[in-house]
């Protein structure tokens, strides 16, 4: 099986991304209100039992588009700063003067960034003051 | 496209013991989709969100320690507030 160097899959991905911001772009072209959203929050991860925790931060940037009140393009880059997640992990001696084992304390931070464009959709109360939306994330 | 650093130390007699095939470091770096629920309150001059998230893992090469942990594919809670810039 052939091996692809690690430059490979991002430079893949490069291309994809590449596409799909030209397309955002394109999509753009009508547009009629912009605002930028500084926002803050917390995350839980599923993948992991649950056991890594993280705060987020991040600022968005909304695209408004002109002829209807459903629809909006996102653009938005997130930072996820870490909490410390602790367990215990066993050490090894072979020094006879030593206990064969001991307890070692783990320690995992795990962080994040990301970089995603997206749509909203606006769902209910669309001509009112109270909207609720749908938004679908990728890249 | 998300960035993910999953950072492992560990704190232990390092004089005199030693771990067996301990956990490293790993990052990776890959595309990843989410959706979300928001709801917005608009005013006058603004409006603010609370939105839950949920998202999958980054497409990136497997980590070696699955029964360590795995790439993170995060629920999210924010909130924040949207200012406008702009008006045609």
């Amino acid at each position: 099986m052939q091996q692809f160097p690690p430059e490979y899959a991002l430079y893949q991905n490069m291309k994809i991304i590449t596409v799909l911001i030209a397309v955002n772009l394109f999509a753009g072209c009508c547009i009629a209100q912009i605002y930028i959203a500084p926002f803050a929050g917390y995350q839980v991860d599923f993948n992991n039992k649950g056991n890594f925790k993280q705060a987020n931060s991040g600022v968005q940037f909304n695209f408004k588009v002109k002829r209807t009140n459903r629809y909006e393009l996102i653009l938005e880059l997130q930072k996820n700063w870490p909490i410390a997640f602790h367990s215990n992990d066993s050490s090894f001696s072979s020094n006879p003067a030593q206990p064969i084992y001991a307890n070692a304390k783990k320690t995992i931070l795990p962080s994040s960034y990301s970089l995603a464009a997206g749509h909203r959709f606006s769902i209910f109360g669309i001509h009112t003051s109270n909207i609720f939306s749908f938004l679908l994330y990728g890249e | 496209m998300s960035y993910q650093k999953i950072g492992v130390s560990y704190e232990y007699d390092k004089d005199n013991f030693i771990i067996l095939n301990p956990d490293q470091t790993t990052e990776r770096l890959g595309l990843y989709l989410s959706a979300a629920v928001e709801y917005m309150r608009l005013f006058k001059n603004g409006r603010i969100f609370i939105r839950l998230t949920a998202a999958t893992p980054p497409a990136a090469k497997k980590i070696n320690y699955p029964s360590s942990f795995n790439l993170m594919a995060p629920l999210s809670f924010n909130a924040g507030y949207a200012i406008p810039i702009k008006t045609q």
